[in-house]
């Protein structure tokens, strides 16, 4: 078949092995197939992609030398052995984890998972953790001592804008709407550690002599490295962090010293709400444990990404959620207040996507074509009736 | 860091004849990400991938006196990455011959919204169809795309034909492809 030709002289040329003839054959079946053009040229831009500094292999260097060493092999030609783990080199650019975004074939799982659940239906469905899942009890080890003088960056979004911001290590942080991250001069020092309130995309350099901590209300997320999700809305009473690729431990903090530890495997999620729901409150326990749920995650065929981290590539995106939740995202999306003089339309659902570039009349015009109400824009705000 | 081959001629001559150490970190560096990669999808322990492409270099310092005979340095640290690997495989009396299950992992597939060379949406696409190409077939995928090998140094290194290479790579980039298809959609979808 010909595109299969196609395919064959392209893959010779991008591996520099196409001879002359083969181009100009290459040249000639692309003029009969025009509409492969877009693929390919993708496909080339792929091509340029180089793979990223792996910043452990001087770690694995410092590991090869010292077995060398063991096994009598005279290394003293080699540097001294400098053990202060070198920082990440410094190239200015992001450093996305290593791994492809989508997760490998996992083993049969060993835990319980509540699949197919899709986001948080209020005081429905959660299960309370049972044996079936890996926990352990281990005290979080890693709370440093606040420095007496401590110089904080904080770097926080209103509503309506989003933030990239890199941080000194070579992490980067996407910050969404109505957000704020916070951290200090120590960071980088023996742990990488940030506060987060509001949301985050974080893309993590690996280093695994110093760990990414975030805090997010009542969850902490140690990182080595990787990308992921946090949110954290103080408005909300819930914390979820997804899980793109790579690996985080989640601690959720109890009231007793007691934390739980949860690893999160690519393709899920945790949700851990601040309180149980009130028919599983024991009166009598005071101290019953936050609820924690984990799903995977909701991957959007038709619009090719997740659920979870569409904000990322500039789309906001809502699966059957109710007009309430809707124009809470609104609100933080286009930063604009929303009212609802007709209290009862807050209960409409509505399921679908918008791209960043289109304005809130925009978005306002499509959801009343099928949702049946109205609505007025002044100024910033918007009276739903 | 893109190491060409001239490069690695010369970095050849200074393990070999001068003893360089520098140059020999050096390579190490430049190739242990995807050595430890191949490794790695063969044995599927960071550990034991570490361990092996430790080995290698090993040997490589210690026969360094004839380095600079080899003619193909880049698929000999391949070649030698995978005898040293079925050999751990062996040992623990795990399948001996190549595996079909290789568990591959790339770094060079990844959005980079500094470059927006492929915006993210693209680049969630074409990772998913590449997972979704048969595991020998994301290998040399790897191999050819990331690792820089030629076809016929895939085909020796995993003792296949060249029309096979040649048609696992013709494949992956048919299903990349129309995995990048275009297609026309509204922008604004809303309660179907």
């Amino acid at each position: 078949m010909q595109k299969d030709r196609v395919w064959h002289l392209v893959s010779k040329k991008l591996a520099g092995e196409a001879s002359q003839a083969e181009l100009i054959e290459l040249e000639e079946l692309l003029r009969q197939h025009p509409e492969m053009h877009y693929a390919i040229q993708h496909i080339q831009d792929l091509w340029k992609l180089h793979p990223l500094a792996a910043p452990e292999a001087e770690d694995a260097f410092q590991k090869h030398l010292n077995k060398m060493q063991a096994k009598g092999i005279d290394v003293s030609v080699f540097k001294p052995d400098c053990r202060q783990g070198e920082p990440a080199q410094q190239t200015g650019e992001p450093y996305p984890s290593q791994m492809p975004g989508y997760p490998a074939k996992r083993p049969a799982a060993k835990r319980f998972i509540i699949t197919g659940m899709t986001a948080v239906k209020a005081g429905l469905v959660f299960a309370a953790i049972t044996a079936g899942l890996i926990f352990w009890l281990n005290p979080f080890q890693n709370k440093p001592t606040r420095p007496q003088t401590v110089e904080l960056s904080e770097i926080s979004t209103r509503n309506g804008s989003r933030s990239r911001i890199n941080l000194p290590d070579g992490s980067v942080v996407w910050l969404n709407a109505g957000s704020k991250l916070v951290y200090d001069k120590t960071f980088g020092g023996e742990v990488r550690e940030v506060t987060l309130t509001g949301e985050a995309y974080f893309d993590v350099v690996k280093n695994e002599q110093k760990p990414f901590i975030i805090h997010a209300n009542n969850i902490d997320i140690k990182v080595l490295g990787t990308l992921f999700n946090v949110k954290s809305y103080p408005g909300e009473n819930k914390t979820e962090a997804s899980l793109i690729h790579g690996s985080i431990e989640v601690l959720i903090r109890n009231r007793p010293a007691n934390s739980q530890k949860v690893i999160l495997r690519p393709n899920e999620k945790i949700i851990v709400l601040d309180e149980p729901p009130a028919a599983a409150t024991d009166k009598k326990n005071r101290q019953a444990e936050p609820f924690v749920a984990i799903s995977h995650l909701n991957y959007e065929t038709r619009d090719s990404t997740y659920l979870e981290t569409s904000w990322v590539e500039n789309k906001l995106l809502f699966r059957d959620e109710s007009f309430k939740d809707v124009a809470i995202k609104l609100e933080r999306w286009y930063g604009v207040l929303i009212h609802f003089e007709n209290e009862s339309l807050q209960q409409l659902r509505f399921t679908g996507s918008f791209i960043r570039n289109e304005s809130i009349h925009q978005a306002m015009a499509a959801l009343r074509l099928t949702g049946g109400f109205n609505y007025s824009i002044n100024d910033n705000i918007i009276r739903i009736y | 860091m893109r190491l060409l081959l001239p490069d690695l001629k010369e970095i050849q001559d200074r393990i070999a004849l001068h003893n360089d150490e520098q140059a020999y970190k050096e390579l190490f560096h430049y190739f242990y990400p995807s050595l430890y990669q191949f490794a790695l999808s063969m044995v599927k322990t960071g550990q034991l991938a570490e361990e092996i492409v430790s080995d290698v270099f090993i040997h490589i310092w210690q026969k360094r006196a004839a380095l600079a005979r080899i003619q193909n340095l880049k698929l000999y640290l391949f070649i030698s990455t995978k005898n040293t690997s079925l050999n751990y495989l062996r040992q623990q009396k795990r399948d001996a011959l190549l595996p079909d299950d290789y568990r591959v992992q790339l770094r060079s597939v990844y959005f980079d919204p500094e470059q927006l060379l492929i915006t993210a949406e693209m680049i969630n696409r074409i990772q998913r169809a590449i997972h979704q190409l048969p595991p020998r077939c994301q290998l040399i995928f790897k191999l050819i795309k990331e690792d820089g090998l030629r076809h016929k140094e895939v085909a020796e290194l995993l003792n296949l034909s060249l029309k096979t290479v040649e048609n696992q790579m013709t494949l992956a980039l048919r299903k990349i492809g129309s995995a990048i298809q275009f297609d026309i959609r509204t922008t604004i979808n809303s309660g179907r």
